[in-house]
């Protein structure tokens, strides 16, 4: 059932963004038990179109670098839900509500998507987030955009 | 050894920094015009500016989310001016805790779950009539696939009486910041399955209140509801609640009906529904336990009333609210004179800006039997942070 629940939005979001991209490197992403800061950056320029064959995690970082969660980030470990939610909110150019217009960091990024539906009500910011809950965020905010 | 308990809890909830903390608040205010024609064609004029802030915070105790620690304080400014004729004004300064309590979630296996929460939480019944306030106290919520239940235990006398409305003989006005509601011990319990096509609900409901002083008050409330989809978009809430109330040593029986149709339209989030409510009045009185009304323009408690009426709402554009609604409404018992009370009209237009901001406006009448006319205007702004 899971898997099941699961294939939908990969499909969407491989079939929507990641046409030029390695499968290996997807493959590999999904393997991971919990998206780390490089893979999240990797599959956030990667659907907004800001970079093509970047083979290194590291490099997917360094794109994002300016982002708040993301300057002193390391490629290697695990991205915070509130951070992932800046990221896809800067990287689909959804601009948010009243407050993260202002403030333009990962709390009201988080409480942003949680507002709309997009994260759970019962999300923590601070958690790790496992690659396929990150993709099936994706999906849900990019169709919401695309109905808008 | 409680003392010891809570300590862990403390630290567990604060002390760990993977764990985390989130806050925000909100800013209310609200400005209401009453205009009335008096039966002898003079006018009185009332302006109510209502003033709200709020502060909340959520502290997670485990990294999943499941057990949190929940606060939330308001901070209430009224002031009251009677413009026609002129009088002078009146200011209410009110605090309130609205929220603070732990929540437990634990989910077991086949979709079932068990909910517990500790401290201060809102309670409402299934009409949303009996009950619609806070209690201090243990609620426990279970649900699986083939029922739910709910069990509460609560006490009210630690409530602020200036924000909640306990239904009580004595309603004095006290000019204070915080005033101690009369003490009520609660008792809940609801059991509600699935049942047919659409999986709609059945659901039995007993409410309990006890004074506990000797010759204290007690009300008793007992309902049986039903509701769902009767066709595709074409949804039902039907209840009748019994009521037993020992006041001043008299026993009482009474009876509510409540009863809605409501139907949502494919496009713009178009809404339309009938509704009607009956509380019984006279020698079996319904009287409920939290002070609600039945028009949101003035005071009209759920006592001796029978109200019908349709509501109209849309959606007509990302943002906006538009609704319309009339009531009639008569007394709930024929004999009482005059058995027609009135009829009622309002429109409300809301406008959420950005997600953080709404602005409401709100025009309508109450048209009641005698001469008097009541117009009702209202502005209404929040802001959330």
């Amino acid at each position: 059932m899971d898997k099941k629940i699961f294939v939908l939005p990969l499909f969407l979001f491989c079939a929507a963004f990641l046409t030029a991209q390695s499968a290996q490197k997807i493959d590999e992403i999904l393997q991971s038990p919990v998206l780390t800061n490089g893979q999240a950056c990797y599959l956030a320029g990667t659907a907004a179109g800001i970079f093509e064959d970047i083979n290194s995690y590291s490099e997917a970082l360094d794109s994002f670098k300016h982002l708040k969660g993301f300057k002193d980030a390391d490629a290697g470990t695990s991205v915070r839900l509130d951070a992932f939610s800046h990221l896809i909110l800067k990287a689909s150019g959804i601009k948010g509500d009243l407050w993260y217009r202002a403030a333009n960091n990962p709390y009201y990024a988080f409480r942003f998507l949680k507002m709309i539906g997009i994260i759970e009500q019962n999300a923590v910011p601070s958690s790790s987030i496992s690659p396929r809950d990150a993709l099936i965020i994706f999906t849900k905010l990019t169709g919401d955009k695309n109905e808008k | 050894m409680k003392n010891k308990l809570l300590l862990c809890i403390l630290v567990l909830a604060f002390s760990s920094p993977v764990f985390a903390f989130e806050g925000g608040g909100l800013i209310e205010t609200e400005i209401g015009f009453d205009i009335s024609k008096l039966p002898n064609n003079s006018t009185y004029n009332t302006l109510k500016n209502r003033n709200k802030a709020s502060l909340w915070l959520k502290q997670n105790m485990d990294k999943e989310g499941r057990y949190n620690f929940y606060a939330q304080t308001s901070y209430f400014f009224k002031a009251n001016q009677v413009l026609v004729p002129k009088e002078k004004s009146v200011f209410f300064h009110i605090a309130d805790v609205d929220l603070l309590k732990f929540s437990f979630f634990i989910p077991i296996e086949n979709k079932s779950s068990l909910n517990i929460e500790m401290g201060r939480s809102s309670f409402s019944d299934i009409t949303k009539i009996v009950s619609a306030q806070n209690y201090d106290g243990i609620f426990i919520r279970y649900k699986n696939p083939k029922f739910s239940g709910f069990w509460s235990f609560g006490y009210t006398g630690l409530l602020n009486s200036l924000t909640t409305f306990i239904e009580t003989e004595s309603r004095v006005k006290q000019n204070k910041v915080y005033s101690l509601a009369s003490g009520y011990l609660s008792l809940v319990s609801f059991f509600g399955i699935p049942l047919g096509k659409y999986r709609n609900s059945l659901n039995i409901e007993y409410l309990g209140f006890f004074e506990p002083k000797a010759s204290g008050n007690l009300k008793t409330y007992f309902t049986v509801s039903a509701d769902g989809i009767i066709v595709p978009r074409l949804l039902f809430i039907t209840s009748v609640t019994g009521s037993l109330i020992r006041k001043n040593e008299k026993l009482k029986g009474g009876v509510l009906i409540n009863a809605d149709l409501s139907y949502y339209f494919s496009s713009y989030g178009a809404k339309i529904s009938l509704h009607t409510q009956w509380a019984s009045g006279g020698k079996y009185g319904f009287e409920s336990f939290t002070r609600t009304n039945v028009s949101r323009q003035f005071s009209s408690p759920y006592k001796n009333v029978w109200n019908t009426g349709a509501k109209a709402s849309l959606k007509p554009v990302s943002g906006l609210y538009l609704e319309a609604l009339t009531n009639v409404l008569f007394n709930g018992e024929k004999s009482s004179e005059p058995f027609y009370r009135g009829i009622e009209w309002m429109t409300t237009l809301n406008y959420t800006i950005l997600n953080d901001i709404s602005l409401g406006f709100s025009l309508g009448q109450y048209i009641p039997n005698s001469a008097k006319v009541l117009t009702h205007i209202e502005l209404k702004g929040i802001m959330t942070f």
